[in-house]
């Protein structure tokens, strides 16, 4: 994992400019960060967010307020946290955790073992939690040699104050503001606009070197793009058009590993689309390529799995080519032409289009496609079309942990996925159904303003703010 | 607004506990790659060995071989007896050529050796297609079987099977020696993975040059300050697997430190021995002392006593180890810099800009940079130290002079920069990292100070990853430079010195 995570990094690098030159190594304290998010947070609740986009953004929030027992490092590999050992028995099935001392809340207060037992009991079901001083022992019910990569991404399980947080943001009213032991500390929160955090000069971990960051959210690509060109903004999400644009103009851009699945995806309940051969031939009436060489502007790679290559190693064994004579035969043997309607989400940009691009493909096809925005609220309501685009994040660090991330999203089958054949044959099957059409695999695109020095980030995309310096910035 | 789904929370939960009992994930990998390739992964206490490994390590080639055994044995499973197969192998892993060449032939070898009937492509029965990729992971072997028989009679549509095998990544740490430029003389002296802070020679390990190289029939020790402690390690040699003898470094113990207070993230530190086999770490806001005989023990308390600036063994013991050493710099206990305090030989104290390093100009040195100097008498207020290079806080280096004066700016430097007495040319230079990220790989470069203006008396020196630290070693003619190289995100310490030979 380790070589590959270098590979994929020195990839990464490749499509970045070089990082500009005139900064010294050793890092430097002070400044404020300015970062700029295209969510619009309306909550601090992951599990709460409609838009789950939005959610990402908030767990993004979450890592730079909040600690774990256990994180993961660029590699994916486990690390100590909160806990600072483990062990388990032969079985992975019950597990001790000895706690690290000296921790503090940010408001200055100690970290009991006792808090950190409430912070993770009751959220995982089969998980049970008891302390022995300052040891946390886990009894997972059953073998769980998974465990560590569960307590270092489970949103559910991190560390916080129980009394404080959530509510007042929702309503977006003054109030008690989270409080963590986590690298920085929540100090401003304007829902929807704008959440301000400070550096946590006691952080166990050692201090940020940033004194603050300031997040805007809300941002259109093109705007922030404008921003990052002003000098406005230092780190912001970026659609592909403005990516590839700031790119030729020699900003540094940040690729992470493909996170997000661009799919369709048809409504199981749909008259219209229960012939397997009306699926089938749109599926291969598809022009993959084109969709990653135009609207993705080269970003990404087009996808025949659920899984990208860089979690499973067995991507390429899906077909992605379009094979329109074998589509065109399909429609011939269905007979009535098929007018389908494809809905997607209003506010992206990328949906649209992508269906728009597939509906020009099913016509050469012989099958109609009607491109219809999708109402707000739509995913809560009963599908209103035969099939819509959809986004599909996946981000996870190794192959289990994508599986379990959308086991539930795209009702894939669960699997053991430390036998190859086995995930890949739970894959083909699912791909089979063709209860979902892979398109492409997308990476998560950042611009990077020149002040910025020592950014990291691991292949799936976590930001470590707490590592970046500001060049230029004094003491 | 994008609509990018992740698992519903509320639903997370069960379906975790379910899929925990199904999925296993990065703690169970090594022990399933274990059942093909038990010998391919390198544990992180196996990095710590000498340069100039084999290229790759013996262990690496017995992991390919056996997970080629694995796979030729599940391809001949989807083969009828008797049939013969052509093999094409293609590599979309991170595999160099002359590693695919080797598992081709190992794959080759255990169809052969497993009663496979090999041939060429027309005349095969069966097309063997493996790929070699990868994941997140570690490689996956990936082998599909087309048999012409089973397409001609079930049809183009005939599912192909697949089979894999998992095969662990090993560290490619040490497949790239180390090269040597004319001017800088790079030397690796050790690895881990684990960070490091400083090391200190105890007896000089046979790959460096032999000064004080170790008595007979001793063996080279090291002290490591890391994190979260200091180890002592010993070098030795032992056979490898043909029975050729290497020298490796084996830790002998180790003393736990622990942490006073929370350090600052770029932590750093120093570690200097005395003669009488105590030693002392300097860490922000902690001094610890140590004694290497008869146990490795070390003694950590809050200080803010003054870190040595030079090189070079420190006498007394530990209550006046500060005293007669050279000037030493406070450092700042939540930052990563020198406030700019400097204790004097004399107990004076002087003030200056804070910095990230230091480094003190000998007479000539000074001389030749154009620095007033006053031989036989030093001024009031001066610092018996004809002159200073100090790297800033603002990404600059700056000339100072006796009295602590900034006379010049030198820009284009990185923060590490360490002075050597090398004989060579003005006698004297200054090593320079390069201004670079630390995300990219460094490179340092020789300079000589014309007056006040820096001249590059070397081609720079690349390294694999950005430089940490830069600490003269003790008679000042020798550095000791830390850096993290970005490939195999070991730690690795290097000893530098100038070399007349150009």
């Amino acid at each position: 994992m380790r070589h590959f995570a270098c590979r994929f990094l020195a990839v990464s690098s490749a499509a970045c400019l070089a990082l500009a030159a005139g900064a010294a190594t050793r890092p430097r304290y002070g400044g404020t960060l300015r970062v700029e998010i295209q969510a619009k947070l309306s909550t601090f609740d992951p599990a709460e967010s409609l838009d789950v986009a939005e959610a990402e953004a908030v767990l993004k929030l979450h890592a730079l307020i909040y600690d774990r027992l256990v994180r993961l490092d660029p590699e994916g590999q486990p690390q100590p946290a909160i806990a600072l050992s483990w062990e388990h028995d032969a079985q992975a099935s019950k597990w001790r955790f000895k706690l690290r001392p000296g921790v503090k809340w940010q408001d200055g207060a100690p970290l009991t073992p006792e808090e950190v037992m409430t912070a993770l009991e009751g959220h995982v079901a089969g998980l049970s939690v008891r302390l022995a001083g300052d040891v946390l022992e886990v009894d997972a019910g059953g073998p769980s040699p998974g465990l560590l990569t569960t307590l270092a991404t489970d949103a559910s399980l991190t560390i916080r104050r129980s009394e404080a947080g959530t509510p007042p943001l929702q309503g977006g009213s003054p109030g008690a503001l989270p409080i963590g032991t986590g690298p920085f500390r929540l100090t401003n929160w304007e829902s929807g606009r704008r959440a301000v955090l400070q550096a946590n000069e006691d952080y166990w971990d050692g201090r940020p070197f940033v004194d603050s960051i300031e997040i805007q959210m809300g941002r259109a690509s093109r705007d922030e793009l404008l921003d990052l060109e002003l000098g406005k903004a230092d780190v912001v999400e970026l659609d592909p058009a403005e990516a590839r644009r700031a790119q030729q103009e020699g900003k540094k851009i940040w690729t992470s590993a493909p996170v997000e699945l661009l799919c369709l995806r048809f409504g199981p309940n749909r008259p219209a689309v229960q012939d397997r051969r009306v699926r089938l031939a749109l599926a291969e009436s598809i022009d993959r390529a084109a969709i990653q060489k135009v609207l993705l502007q080269n970003y990404g790679d087009v996808a025949g799995s659920i899984f990208p290559q860089w979690l499973s190693g067995y991507s390429f064994l899906f077909p992605t080519a379009m094979n329109l004579d074998h589509a065109r035969q399909l429609r011939g043997e269905i007979g009535v032409a098929p007018a389908l309607k494809v809905g997607y989400d209003p506010g992206d940009t990328l949906a649209r289009q992508t269906a728009e691009r597939v509906a020009v493909n099913a016509r050469d096809a012989g099958i109609t496609l009607q491109v219809l925005p999708l109402p707000d609220g739509w995913r809560r309501m009963p599908e209103e079309t035969d099939l819509r685009v959809e986004r599909v994040r996946i981000d996870e660090s190794n192959l289990a942990g994508a599986a379990r991330q959308i086991v539930d999203i795209l009702r894939i089958p669960a699997t053991a996925q430390d036998i190859p054949e086995h995930a890949y044959a739970a894959e083909r099957q699912f791909v089979d159904s063709l209860a979902v059409i892979p398109l492409i695999h997308i990476p998560e695109l950042l611009g990077i303003g020149p002040r910025v020095m020592d950014w990291s980030a691991p292949p799936w995309g976590a930001w470590h703010l707490e590592s970046v310096s500001l060049e230029g910035e004094k003491p | 607004m994008r609509f990018s789904r992740r698992i519903p929370f509320s639903l997370g939960a069960p379906i975790l506990a379910l899929v925990l009992l199904l999925s296993a994930t990065v703690s169970l990998t090594p022990t399933v790659a274990a059942q093909t390739s038990n010998a391919a992964a390198a544990p992180p206490g196996a990095a710590i060995q000498n340069q100039g490994a084999a290229s790759p390590s013996p262990t690496a080639e017995e992991a390919w071989n056996e997970a080629a055994g694995a796979l030729a044995a599940k391809i001949l499973e989807h083969m009828t007896s008797g049939k013969t197969l052509a093999l094409t192998v293609r590599n979309i892993s991170s595999l160099g050529d002359d590693d695919v060449l080797k598992v081709r032939r190992a794959l080759r070898t255990q169809l052969r050796s497993q009663k496979a009937r090999l041939t060429t492509s027309k005349q095969a029965k069966v097309d063997v297609q493996v790929t070699l990729s990868e994941n997140t992971e570690g490689y996956l072997w990936i082998a599909e079987i087309r048999d012409h028989s089973s397409l001609s009679a079930l049809g183009e549509d005939a599912a192909t099977p697949v089979v894999m095998v998992w095969v662990t990544r090993a560290s490619p740490g040490e497949r790239c020696p180390t090269s040597e430029p004319l001017s800088i003389r790079k030397i690796r002296i050790f690895q881990q993975s684990d960070p490091m802070l400083d090391i200190a020679l105890l007896d000089n390990p046979t790959v460096g040059a032999a000064k004080s190289p170790a008595p007979a029939g001793a063996a080279a020790r090291i002290l490591v300050l890391g994190l979260d402690g200091v180890s002592l390690y010993e070098q030795a040699e032992t056979p490898d697997t043909d029975g050729k003898s290497v020298r490796q470094w084996r830790p002998k113990q180790s003393a736990p430190l622990t942490r006073l207070r929370p350090w600052p993230r770029d932590a750093r530190g120093r570690i200097m021995v005395r003669p009488d086999s105590l030693f002392d770490a300097y860490l922000p806001g902690t001094k610890c002392t140590g004694a290497l005989e008869p146990v490795l023990t070390l003694e950590c308390h809050e200080s803010d006593e003054p870190w040595p600036l030079v090189g070079g063994e420190r006498e007394g013991n530990s209550a006046n180890s500060g005293a007669g050493v050279g000037p030493a710099g406070y450092f700042s206990a939540d930052r990563n810099f020198f406030d700019g305090r400097v204790k004097l030989d004399d107990d004076g104290e002087m003030k200056m800009p804070p910095f990230l390093a230091a480094v003190i100009m000998p007479l000539n040195a000074a001389t030749h940079a154009g620095l007033p100097t006053l031989p036989g008498r030093v001024p009031p207020g001066a610092t018996g130290v004809p002159g200073w290079v100090l790297s800033g806080l603002d990404g600059r280096a700056q000339l100072l002079n006796s009295n602590a004066k900034p006379v010049a700016d030198i820009g284009g430097w990185g923060s590490q920069i360490v002075g050597l007495q090398s004989g060579c040319g003005a006698g004297w230079q200054v090593l320079a990292s390069q201004a670079r990220d630390l995300n990219e790989a460094d490179a340092v470069q020789a300079y000589e100070i014309v007056n006040r203006k820096p001249v590059p008396v070397s081609t720079p020196i690349e390294f694999a990853g950005p430089i940490i630290e830069l600490w003269p070693l003790a008679d000042g003619s020798e550095a000791i430079a830390i850096s993290r190289n970005l490939q195999t995100e070991a730690y690795e310490a290097f000893r530098l010195s100038v070399s007349c030979g150009q």
